[in-house]
């Protein structure tokens, strides 16, 4: 069976195998695929659950990035040492700025 | 402010001008202007620079240089957005720009992160990865953000910076490409290597997390 599936999206027209669908996959999220590219993916997300599993964790490991690298509440502050103030200051003052 | 300097030996309590002060004391070229904004806003500005850095050597050399654009170039700053959202995006850039110049790693040092595919171009099921242990633990004990950030430092250099660049402080192909002097092209290649990389490590949260 998967034998088949891989010999009908190497050579059937509108079809693309795994490989090549994943190149697609950044400019599918971001919305840039041309048309008849963007049609040839989703035809193949539909085809493989393989690959439909993959877009799904892709998207959402992007997305739990950017909800944690700085944390949902901003920057998040944090006392600067005193020393490190001093430091930055006369730094500044020798180069005369 | 220019003309009534703040103490500096005040308490940090009395350093609490607005914004606007600060921004006007800083292009008048006020000594404790800069003072004020270091102390305000050096402590935010570290945490960023140390997040992206992943060094704290790094992040106190980055939030000096910072600081120093943020002083000289305040006349860019032109109120579209908070102090704070500015200073962020010159403390980011500084750190990024610092990912840039360190050692390159070897590229192939992802390999064993990246999707694999048959002859026939079809993709292998991949199995539990090894490395993805540290990153589950710190998740089970609770540690979100610490296991999101591992698995950011577990890549090399060029690609921390292109997938912080792109995916967390949002920059386009095309600024990431100016920034880290790269061509656009190669920004892309890259995010897509590093985000499938990311992916693997993180397979283990994103499977028991609803986002």
């Amino acid at each position: 069976m998967s034998q088949i599936r891989a010999m009908m999206m190497q050579y059937m027209p509108m079809m693309v195998t795994c490989e090549e669908a994943d190149q697609f996959l950044d400019d599918y999220l971001a919305g840039e695929l041309p048309r008849k590219q963007q049609l040839v993916f989703e035809w193949h997300i539909r085809l493989c659950t393989g690959c439909k599993d993959y877009l799904e964790r892709y998207r959402r490991s992007i997305t739990l990035c950017q909800k944690n690298f700085h944390g949902e509440n901003g920057d998040g502050s944090e006392e600067i040492p005193e020393q490190i103030i001093k430091g930055i200051v006369a730094a500044k003052r020798a180069a005369g700025k | 402010m220019a003309s009534n300097p703040v103490n500096t030996t005040q308490s940090h309590a009395e350093t609490d001008v607005t914004e606007a002060e600060l921004v006007q004391g800083i292009l008048a070229g006020d000594e404790s202007a800069f003072e004020i904004l270091v102390r305000n806003h050096g402590g935010r500005m570290l945490a960023v620079a140390r997040r992206i850095t992943g060094n704290e050597a790094d992040a106190h050399d980055c939030l000096q240089e910072a600081l120093l654009k943020c002083f000289t170039s305040m006349a860019q700053f032109q109120g579209r957005s908070s102090l704070d959202t500015w200073l962020h995006r010159v403390t980011a850039n500084t750190a990024l720009m610092r990912l840039r110049s360190r050692n390159r790693t070897r590229e192939d040092s992802l390999d064993d992160l990246l999707p694999a595919f048959d002859p026939q171009g079809m993709r292998i099921e991949e199995a539990p990865l090894s490395e993805a242990k540290e990153v589950e633990n710190l998740y089970e004990q609770g540690q979100t953000q610490a296991a999101i950030r591992a698995a950011i430092d577990r890549l090399p250099n060029e690609y921390r910076a292109i997938v912080i660049a792109r995916d967390i402080e949002q920059l386009s192909t095309s600024e990431t490409a100016e920034l880290l002097d790269i061509s656009k092209p190669l920004v892309k290649t890259r995010l897509h290597r590093a985000r499938a990389a990311l992916k693997r490590l993180l397979d283990p949260i994103v499977e028991s997390n609803a986002i």
